[in-house]
């Protein structure tokens, strides 16, 4: 497996981020308390005022996400599919994130420990997307296994601990909890931290252009992300020294282009997007042929051969795909003798 | 409200006395419990990681493997790996720096059935020389005026190079059983033979399947390439994954998930389908997973009971006649150390090698699809340094001596998530906000235009050396003094920098690497960085392939166990993982390490190998 793996380096900070919004700001208002306590605590800080004007309704609203087997309220949801879909955005008659199914897939995985069956391992061995080979006649068959994928694995006592870390933070569980001090603090819940972080980008949104984030127009949104991913969200020493924005990429990527059982990928569109087969078994893409004891290649899949859509030379990259090979070939060479 | 208890127990269940209990079931663990079943010993396998089959001790059915072409669960989710920040190691590059958690530091897999079957099974032999290669280069330095060597000669002080107590002779009738019990496809005479191996009683099980087109096109340029006068002779890879119906397994259908996934169709070779189902079928194995062993009771050079966390988080003990750890060299290393099992020799832990992996890419003007294949199918071996047959040093113009490896012919996968789109977003994205350079790929349109052309994905192909790494005492795994796991158990700390033995090989080769990928049409050469250089270019040593830390020597004072895999200074207890190689040698270690636990476990049980 050939891979390529560049080193971390830290962003410049976004000039036009306000500095009260850094998430580094000394606390000097209510408005910029909220960015550095929990929850909890600013509604604490922010009295009984603040409490009655905001709580009951996202109170029903996160009842609401409870009994529909969710977590987001729909404000929260729409936010965070105004975000995903400047990741990958759609162009016309081509989806982009929301529609591949990014968000569905991120709720997925904050609620993956909350049903009676986890789901975090998709099962094995076959999904149904594909046939059984056919031996005897070296050829696909028409027999098809049912989808194990849906069937999700139940994890070990010892990655349940985590992943309930992961998602609730190290602080709630015992067993983890005794480990933070030797990694500088207890980390942070993905629940806690996306729901924590979609309001900073309302907030960021409307302090900066008086509106929340989905409401604002394409060019606003990528100005306000920008803003946002210089310097609005802390490092996380326990997420590798991910920002927020570090970890929406990583999922939004996930959620696109991972198998659909976890929910993204909806029928397929992000594979497709890409030109990707997906999960190839059982077929495979080499068929033993048992009268002649030897493989037959799918033609429409070779595996010995050029594609057949490049058999009359290479399909040109486009200019972004260029740059990646270009920047990845001339920083790789500057630093590889070290 | 309490949870069911999990039962994780598989095989004979009534069996309350044990022969042999044995620490991890993979290619040396799960090789051994095989070969002392079947001479009736009973087995007991205490194995940490999880089950990732259905029906693999029942004899009514054919194992049904959870295992899938699954780029989240593997990759991202980490399903069969050891679990974050809960089991951590530390990582420094020299004992004067303070080692930092590390989670990157040679992340082997975990599950029944090891690591092994989480590779694409590449099993090269070693050759002849590997076993002896200190007297053979003490020799040749001594009768060739003016050739030095990194690591000997008047250098030798500053590695700790050794020969094997065992000769690849003593050991041929142990790789051929190996090669037919796992089932290796491989070319054994004829254009696609490895001309660098050594001489073998009988031909592979089975013959190479077929090759991936991005092995065609490297194969292609190193048939342009010469190195030092000599064209390069690339080869058929061998690898346990069935090239036809083999032992109940069905061909392998390369399906391209292949390094780092489990197999969904059993044809890969893997322990679990092959040696550890039959021992567990032979009545005279016992498997328990999700068992965490904490430490070995020893009682004057012997070993007296050992002592673990169940699948439900319950301290127990097991008690055998004798002791085998295989639970990979890091791991039973640090066993070894939490345990304090003697060694006058004081090298337990020290001496550990991987494999000095040097990377050279490029990129193929059409798409290369490397999702298609087993992920490696061809490889060439003169960057070995040895003479065809794998018995003599070769030694180049101008008096020198590089021993490098056996080189892997490979491309992305077809890991959108990982392979592409993290290093598109993440990893450049902040790159090329360097100024000067042009704005990245982190996110947006330009991502998207990425993401369809996969440049990396479907454009990036290359060698990869598999280099000899030097043994050095002060490259080792001791217990960190700090950092624990979630059991409350000192995690290991792992100390390791490079020798110029691997790294002025790489020198050497490098320009002629690179050279097999310009002939072979790439554009954008590039060589990668070496994992370990200083932050933040690196980080630490990622290689699965671990070796050393309890060396096997004939001298108690120089090594950790003898030739028969036991420890000098314990009565009952073994090593039959990669822990006791002695040197690293050029070539994917893995029939190696099966080979020797083989011959471990059929000294124990006093029976010769099973050879068709």
């Amino acid at each position: 497996m050939n891979r390529v793996r560049l080193p971390r380096i830290a962003r410049p900070p976004a000039a036009d981020l306000p500095p009260h919004l850094r998430w580094d700001a000394p606390p000097a208002s209510l408005a910029s308390l909220a960015l550095h306590l929990s929850r909890r605590e600013f509604l604490k800080a922010a009295g009984v005022l603040l409490a009655l004007v905001a709580t009951p309704l996202t109170r029903v609203e996160r009842a609401f996400a409870r009994a529909r087997g969710g977590f987001l309220t729909g404000a929260e949801r729409k936010t965070l599919g105004a975000l995903v879909d400047r990741i990958i955005p759609p162009e016309p008659g081509i989806p982009g994130a929301s529609e591949l199914g990014a968000v569905d897939y991120i709720e997925g995985l904050l609620t993956a420990l909350d049903g009676k069956k986890t789901r975090l391992f998709a099962g094995g061995p076959f999904s149904n997307r594909n046939p059984f080979p056919d031996n005897k006649h070296g050829k696909p068959s028409h027999k098809r296994p049912r989808d194990a994928f849906k069937k999700f694995v139940a994890p070990t006592r010892v990655q349940e601990l985590y992943w309930r870390g992961e998602l609730f933070g190290t602080a709630s569980v015992s067993e983890l909890a005794a480990l933070d001090a030797q990694y500088g603090g207890p980390k942070t819940g993905l629940r806690d931290l996306y729901r924590a972080s979609i309001a900073k980008v309302d907030q960021v949104a409307e302090a900066t252009k008086m509106s929340p984030f989905a409401k604002l127009s394409t060019s606003d949104q990528d100005t306000v992300l920008k803003m946002l991913d210089g310097g609005a969200f802390k490092p996380d020493p326990r997420r590798d020294g991910d920002t927020f924005i570090d970890t929406l990429i990583r999922q939004t990527l996930e959620g696109c282009f991972s198998a659909p059982e976890y929910g993204g990928n909806k029928r397929l569109m992000g594979w497709r997007l890409i030109g990707l087969e997906g999960d190839s078994q059982p077929l495979g893409y080499s068929i033993f042929d048992q009268a002649t004891n030897a493989y037959v290649e799918r033609s429409d899949h070779p595996m010995t051969t050029v594609n057949p859509d490049e058999l009359a030379g290479p399909k040109p990259l486009s200019a972004d795909g260029t740059k990646v090979q270009t920047t990845i070939a001339s920083f790789s060479n500057s630093v590889s003798n070290l | 409200m309490p949870k069911a208890k999990q039962d994780a127990v598989l095989g004979n269940r009534s069996l309350s006395t044990f022969d042999v209990c044995i620490i991890g079931s993979g290619a040396g663990g799960g090789t051994a419990a095989h070969v002392l079943a079947a001479a009736g010993k009973n087995v007991l396998v205490l194995e940490a990681g999880p089950l990732t089959y259905q029906f693999l001790d029942d004899p009514k059915h054919d194992p049904v493997p959870l295992h899938s072409n699954d780029e989240l669960k593997y990759e991202v989710r980490q399903w069969i790996d050891p679990v974050g920040d809960l089991e951590p190691r530390t990582y420094r590059a020299s004992a004067s720096d303070t080692a930092q958690v590390n989670l990157d530091v040679n992340q082997l897999p975990r599950m029944v059935g090891g690591a092994f079957g989480h590779a694409d099974v590449k099993t090269p032999r070693f050759s002849k020389v590997d076993f002896m290669l200190k007297s053979t280069v003490e020799a040749l330095i001594s009768g060739t005026p003016g050739l030095s060597v990194p690591g000997f000669g008047a250098d030798s002080a500053s590695a700790n190079f050794a020969d094997w107590p065992i000769t690849y002779d003593a050991l041929e009738p142990f790789y051929t059983e190996i090669e037919q019990l796992y089932g290796v496809q491989g070319a054994s005479t004829g254009p696609d033979a490895n001309p660098y191996a050594s001489a073998r009683s009988k031909p592979y099980p089975m013959p190479p399947g077929l090759p991936m087109y991005l092995a065609l096109k490297l194969a292609d340029g190193c048939r342009k390439t010469q190195l030092d006068g000599r064209v390069l002779t690339p080869h058929a890879y061998p690898a346990t994954a069935a090239s036809q119906p083999y032992d109940g397994r069905p061909a392998c259908v390369d399906c391209g998930l292949c390094s780092g996934f489990g197999c969904p169709n059993n044809s890969k070779g893997a322990p679990a389908v092959v040696t550890l189902r039959k021992a567990l079928l032979s009545g005279h194995c016992q498997l328990r997973y999700n068992a965490h062993v904490l430490s070995l009771t020893l009682s004057g050079g012997h070993v007296t009971g050992v002592s673990y966390v169940d699948a439900n988080g319950d301290m127990q003990t097991a008690t055998a006649d004798a002791y085998m750890l295989a639970a990979s060299p890091i791991e039973s290393a640090r066993l070894s150390l939490l345990s304090n099992v003697p060694s006058s020799s004081g090298q337990i832990g020290q001496n550990l090698m991987f494999h000095f992996q040097t990377n050279v890419n490029g990129f193929s003007p059409e798409r290369i699809h490397g999702q298609r294949g087993r992920a490696v199918t061809t490889g060439v071996s003169d960057f070995r340094g040895v003479e065809p047959g794998g018995e003599a040093i070769r030694v180049f113009s101008g008096n020198q001596v590089w021993l490098g490896g056996i080189c892997e012919f490979g491309a992305s996968q077809g890991l959108p998530i990982t392979e592409d789109g993290e290093v598109y977003a993440l990893q450049l994205g902040p790159l090329v906000q360097i100024p000067g350079v042009p704005q990245g790929t982190r996110w947006g349109l330009s991502l998207k235009n990425a993401m369809r052309d996969l440049p990396l994905g479907q454009h990036l192909f290359g060698l990869t050396m598999q280099a000899e790494d030097a043994p050095q005492r002060t490259n080792m795994v001791d217990l960190d003094p700090t950092v624990k796991d979630v059991f409350g158990r000192p995690v290991a700390r792992v100390t390791y920098d490079n020798h110029m033995f691997e790294l002025g090989a790489r020198t050497f080769y490098r320009p002629f690497l690179m050279d097999v990928l310009t002939n072979a049409g790439a554009t954008n050469v590039f060589v990668a960085p070496r994992e370990n250089a200083p932050a933040p270019i690196g980080g630490a040593p990622t290689s699965r392939h671990v070796l050393g830390t309890l060396r096997m020597g004939s001298d108690p004072a120089t090594s950790v166990v003898d030739a028969n895999g036991r420890f000098h200074e314990v009565d009952n207890l073994y090593a039959c993982d990669g822990s006791v190689f002695v040197t690293s040698a050029g070539w994917n270690p893995t029939l190696t390490l099966m080979s020797v636990s083989s011959k471990i476990a059929h000294t124990i049980a006093g029976t010769p190998p099973v050879i068709a």
